[in-house]
């Protein structure tokens, strides 16, 4: 039943795959400007001729009906080739498998760091409702809803130069080649990134929190004697996780915009100042493929997390 | 603030007249303030902010495209109360008419977003069948972009300018409006006054537009508020990754895209006052509409 | 198409001049380090070449007489070496005595090459990276900043008396990547290719060798540039660090295009000090000592990391923090950061590069067409506050009709700068904007009245859209009430819009193969010159002038032409020109072996191969 359920939810997903595709396909084929002038430079293409223009564009396929490139560019990501770039002429699952990694251990670490501050300080809010706690606990989440990522990486990148004289390492340097190194690029980021998601699950897990806490099985529990701290922990915390849990599904979007952002404050050569550099260059190869990729991130991420609500709570009807 | 679960959910209930809205209305207000002095003190900022954005004019010292080339990168001081950036313009008009315009993009990019997203949520929840289904799958893709990269793809694609920045945005918010009013459009649409509409003869139109539609009014402005801080911080990672309002137009994100692309050890007042003005209209945005939640519609906490 | 080929030939001439006085100069400067660094063998005694450097690097020196035989047949010479065994040749060694060997030079800057073909591009993205995995005919000598001819792959050279030939020897036994021996014919097709590109290539340092009638090989190691008439300039040219040396193998293999081959040890190899190791576009070139090098003594690095970072405060950022050694490219900022507190342990230079910056004008547009409109718009702009505005971001010099770094001419260039011409004055005087609006007025708008709203269309660069455009644009505004609006686009929108003249002001810098006043004015202003993007501008006046100055060997007359260029140039201002361009270099000061703190301009000495590191 489970995995019919399974089945189904991935089925459902194809549709919006395709309708991803077609959204970005249409939006990146009326860029302005003439690709080709970026392609030759300065001055280079006023040395060709119509007709190696002419041949150039078909050397790219970018002479042929829309419909055609389209179906191609599906071929290329069914195989995983994903093209090339149009300016570097460099294989675009390639700059994904290598920049990749760091983006990923990024949007973990924030993760991580969202759950790992968020649920505490949620948790404290609710049991020690109205404490001085709970109202220094909700100011910081509301100033840090507010306050935007990018700019506490600008603070930080400033503030550790000016004040220490540091940056981070320069390249790509992956966590199985030289963990140290690489935990120097990706964990600031990711941190700040965290930071501004831990305040949204902080609010969540408190106000699920306090709606479970008021529910009958709780108070059946307390009735019985229970422990206040085992009946939070025991009862009242599983039930309350899995909106949280849904939530950082819908979060991880935020995560994945967020980074970019602070990618780039961070100079960090993720696959979102690959984005930003590809957009500045209108490689719209480059373009379409990351964009697609966040897109089916995402839309997996949300996927299993509904899966894992599935299997963590038996109210979900299969149907 | 969390626990007030009997705060006026019933709002603009179908029966009142317009008189006794009105006082509804003011002394609802009143009773807001009072039980949400947060939310109230948003407001109130909020109030202010707006002001100087509107009026511009009078509230900044400077011409904020002005070039004070005696004073390049000048700290702060008399003058320049907010110091100068490096070409010689005041921080503090700049901040001014930045937030004139940043208020702008977000607040019509979300008006925008959510009005054709609400409109399209009634309509979706009161058609139903295949429409729907469409709408729903529709709205799924849109939403599995993370904004900021929609709205970057919108703008490569439609070019520069403050009406496709608003343009952009709105596309990203228009989901969360479908979403929501629907939801609450579906709940109407089952309460008996519809069907009696219905049976009296009443068009499709006439009942989306009389008797489901208002209803759904709360939830919509709730919804709206919510979003205006987020539309800000998108306006301004644009502006940051320079995809955004262009300059010499000042807006809260383009001053800060610059200076950290311009310099290595940039001068504290470029990098803290446009941060710090985006965040505190963002707080406001967002005591606000967490009030304004908690006092309309208590279900949609948490959203 | 007539008259593009004439300002080749303007140009040609031009630089030909121009380089004349490099070379006099760097001839007739005496080398400093000439105790304890080889010194360079000037061009005319090279038959004599020096002595000290060979015996320096003798123990390990690969004797020349006796040709070293390789393992690839084919590459065996057929025709026996031109021995010179009496002569020991050049060979390159670090001026101090105990240079380290070992260790890998950490480089930042703008590297994110467009392509792999050095001949084709024009832009320091490839040259920075991509010089050190080739040797060129000539180079110019690391040890004074690039400013002298040195021998590379060809140990001498000599001049006919006529001037018309230029015949040079190679050494014997410089091997490819691949293994495969350096010859004559290698070098007549890397240079066949520069010269007279085939269809479809594009050469951006073509014009500087019009004069070359053909390229000859003699012999295995000896090859023969004949010319149509006499060129000093010929061994400065041919040192220029793009003109590496390609293998004729690799050329007609891949159809005389390289662009998409990386430098390799098979498909595309070269001769030079460093082997790629590994790329990634847009982030790094990790390059390797080449342990076969012609030269035993060099590299002394182990290998060389070249990251890409953008101009400014990334670079910045990454040298002064101890992330790299070196950095390409740094803003002003960084300049000052290191000259107040880092002078102990970091070394900056600034150097320019032959390019400007500014507004090209339409002068076909309403309004622009009127040469006192351009020039009071010119007078307005207070270079000083620009120049102050951009320093963050990049040293620029102040920019006049003459340049300033030229060797006749700097003087010109200084006394106009110095508080001196109406438009120069840092800050601009009242005077300077009361003159301005009074051209204003003259030609027909008073106080700006009726002058019609100006599309300032600026090419999207950071430099560009944040402090120049926005105070140029205000300069106009507050001075002479001419309003504008800010179009910002992308560099493809703006190449399309200026060809089509889809503008009134067009914000961008131009650059040009090489430095000198009359080379600059040929290739800016110069009535359909490709560089001339202020479309209609035309002054016959100025063409002649031009025309005239290029041919001009006399210093008197050649001054007193520069001269009525500049006021002509300054009458008819047929751009709103801002800027030259300059480059910051900033690096380590363990970084020994060099003489970049003197250096004179870009792309003179890329190839690092003399560089140790002291630590």
């Amino acid at each position: 039943m489970l995995a019919k359920y399974i089945g189904r939810r991935l089925l459902y997903s194809i549709p919006g795959l395709i309708g991803i595709t077609i959204i970005i396909f249409l939006a990146l084929r009326i860029l302005p400007g003439d690709p080709l002038a970026i392609l030759y430079g300065e001055g280079g293409r006023e040395n060709l001729t119509a007709a190696d223009i002419a041949e150039i564009k078909r050397q790219l396929g970018i002479d042929r009906p829309l419909y055609i490139q389209y179906a191609d560019w599906m071929k290329d990501v069914f195989t995983g080739k994903m093209g090339e770039s149009f300016w570097r002429g460099d294989s675009v699952s390639e700059l994904i498998i290598r920049r990749g990694p760091l983006t990923a251990e990024i949007a973990v670490v924030a993760v991580l760091v969202s759950w790992i501050i968020g649920l505490p300080v949620g948790i404290l809010g609710a049991i020690k409702q109205n404490s001085m706690a709970d109202y220094i606990s909700r100011f910081l989440t509301i100033i840090f809803l507010a306050v935007p990522s990018f700019w506490v990486a600008i603070l930080v990148v400033v503030v550790s130069l000016l004040a220490f004289n540091y940056r981070p390492p320069l390249g790509i340097i992956q966590i199985w080649e030289d963990p140290f190194t690489n935990l120097q690029i990706v964990l600031a980021p990711g941190i700040v990134l965290g930071l501004a998601t831990s305040a949204y699950i902080a609010r969540m897990a408190r106000t699920t929190l306090l709606e479970v806490i008021r529910d009958d099985y709780v108070r059946t529990a307390r009735a019985k004697g229970l422990p206040e701290r085992l009946v939070v922990l025991r009862h009242a915390l599983r039930n309350a996780l899995l909106p949280v849990l849904t939530l950082s599904g819908v979060l991880f979007g935020l995560l994945l915009g967020g980074s970019v952002a602070v990618e780039t404050a961070f100079t960090v050569p993720g696959l979102g100042t690959a984005l930003v550099q590809a957009f500045t260059e209108r490689d719209f190869v480059v373009v379409q493929n990351l964009v697609l990729l966040y897109g089916i991130i995402f839309v997996f991420v949300n996927l299993s997390i509904d899966l894992m609500y599935a299997v963590l709570d038996p109210r979900i009807r299969y149907d | 603030m969390a626990s007030q679960a009997d705060a006026p959910s019933q709002l603009a209930a179908p029966t009142a007249s317009p008189l006794q809205r009105c006082q509804y209305a003011l002394i609802s207000g009143l009773t807001f303030c009072r039980r949400y002095p947060v939310g109230a003190v948003g407001g109130v900022l909020l109030v202010f902010i707006s002001m100087v954005a509107a009026f511009a004019g009078l509230f900044s010292p400077h011409d904020p495209l002005y070039v004070d080339f005696l004073s390049l990168g000048a700290a702060p001081s008399a003058q320049y109360l907010l110091g100068t950036d490096y070409e010689g313009r005041d921080i503090l008009s700049r901040i001014i008419y930045g937030g004139r315009v940043s208020l702008q993009v977000s607040v019509l990019s979300v008006l925008l977003g959510s009005t054709i997203g609400a409109l399209w949520g009634v309509a979706s929840a009161f058609l139903g069948g295949r429409f729907d289904i469409i709408s729903q799958r529709v709205v799924e893709i849109v939403m599995s972009f993370p904004a900021l990269v929609l709205a970057m793809v919108l703008l490569v694609a439609l070019g520069g300018g403050i009406w496709t920045v608003i343009i952009a945005i709105a596309v990203t918010r228009l989901p969360y409006g479908v979403r929501v009013v629907r939801s609450v459009a579906l709940s109407v649409k089952e309460l008996a006054y519809v069907d009696a509409a219905r049976a009296m003869g009443a068009s499709n139109f006439r009942i989306m537009a009389k008797h489901i539609a208002p209803q759904c009014f709360a939830a919509y402005f709730v919804l709206a508020t919510a979003h205006l801080g987020a539309a800000i911080v998108i306006e301004a990672s644009l502006g940051f990754l320079g995809v955004g309002i262009t300059p010499p137009t000042a807006s809260w994100g383009n001053m800060l895209g610059g200076v950290i692309a311009n310099t290595y050890k940039p001068i504290w007042w470029l990098v803290v006052f446009p941060g710090l003005a985006i965040s505190i209209t963002v707080l406001s945005f967002n005591l606000l509409g967490d009030a304004l939640r908690d006092a309309l519609d208590p279900k949609l906490r948490g959203r | 198409m007539s008259s593009m080929f004439s300002v080749k030939s303007v140009v040609s001439l031009t630089v030909s001049l121009l380089l004349v006085f490099v070379i006099a100069c760097g001839g007739t400067a005496p080398a400093e380090p000439q105790s304890q660094a080889p010194a360079a063998p000037q061009a005319q005694d090279q038959s004599a070449a020096t002595a000290a450097p060979a015996a320096q690097a003798a123990p390990t020196e690969r004797p020349d007489e006796e040709p070293t035989a390789t393992p690839f047949a084919t590459a065996v010479p057929t025709v026996p070496p031109k021995v010179q065994a009496e002569t020991p040749r050049l060979m390159l060694r670090a001026p101090e005595d105990n240079p380290q060997r070992g260790g890998v030079m950490q480089w930042a800057g703008l590297s994110d090459s467009p392509h792999f073909d050095m001949h084709q591009c024009n832009t320091a993205a490839c040259a920075q990276p991509q010089g050190v995995y080739f040797d060129n005919l000539l180079r110019y000598s690391p040890f004074d900043g690039g400013k002298e001819v040195i021998p590379d792959l060809a140990y001498g050279w000599e001049v006919s008396d006529d001037g018309l030939v230029y015949t040079f020897h190679l050494r014997e036994g410089v091997l490819f990547h691949d293994g495969a021996e350096l010859t004559s014919e290698d070098v007549k097709a890397t240079f066949d290719r520069i010269i007279f590109p085939p269809v479809g290539m594009i050469s951006p340092r073509q014009s500087v060798f019009v004069a070359v009638e053909e390229i000859r090989t003699v012999d295995p190691y000896t090859v023969e540039f004949v010319l149509q008439a006499p060129r000093g300039f010929m061994p400065a040219a041919i040192a220029n660090g793009w003109n590496v040396i390609e293998r004729k193998q690799t050329l007609e293999d891949n159809n005389l295009d390289l662009k998409k081959l990386k430098p390799g040890t098979t498909v595309h190899p070269g001769t030079g000090p460093f082997i790629l190791e590994d790329h990634q576009a847009g982030e790094f070139w990790k390059a390797s000592r080449n342990p076969n090098y012609w030269n035993p003594e060099l590299p002394y690095l182990d290998g060389i990391q070249h990251s890409h970072l953008a101009y400014g405060p990334a670079t910045g950022a990454a040298l002064i923090t101890g992330r790299v050694d070196y950095v390409y490219g740094a803003g002003a900022d960084l300049r000052d950061d290191i000259r107040q507190n880092y002078s102990d342990t970091h070394t900056v230079v600034v150097y320019p590069i032959p390019s400007i910056g500014g507004m090209f004008v339409n002068h076909e547009s309403d309004g622009l067409s009127d040469p006192r409109v351009r020039r009071a718009i010119s007078m307005v702009q207070d270079r000083c506050a620009i120049k102050m505005a951009v320093a963050a971001i990049r040293e620029i010099e102040v920019g006049t009709w003459v340049v300033p770094n030229d060797p006749d001419f700097g003087a010109l260039y200084r006394e106009a700068t110095l508080n001196k011409k109406p438009g120069y004055n840092c800050p601009a005087t009242g005077d300077d904007v009361a003159n301005a609006q009074q051209l204003l007025a003259d030609a027909g708008y008073p106080n700006g009245d009726g002058f019609p709203t100006l599309d300032l269309m600026v090419r999207d660069i950071n430099f560009f859209v944040s402090p120049m455009a926005p105070m140029m644009q205000a300069f106009m505004k507050q001075s002479l009430n001419i309003n504008s609006e800010i179009r910002v686009v992308h560099t493809s929108v703006w190449q399309e819009d200026r060809d089509q003249g889809n503008y009134d002001l067009a914000v961008n810098g131009a650059p040009t193969p090489l430095a000198s006043t009359p080379a600059y004015w040929g290739s800016w202003f110069y009535t359909g010159s490709g560089s001339n993007w202020n479309r209609g501008s035309s002054n016959p006046e100025f063409d002649a002038l031009v025309d005239e100055l290029i041919g001009t060997t006399d210093p008197a007359r050649k001054e007193e032409l520069t001269l009525q260029g500049a006021a002509i140039l300054e009458e008819w201002t047929p751009m709103i020109f801002i800027n030259h361009f300059t480059i910051i270099d900033g690096f380590a000061n363990y970084l020994k072996g060099h003489g970049r703190a003197n250096r004179v301009t870009l792309f003179n000495d890329i190839r690092f191969d003399t560089i140790w590191l002291d630590k």
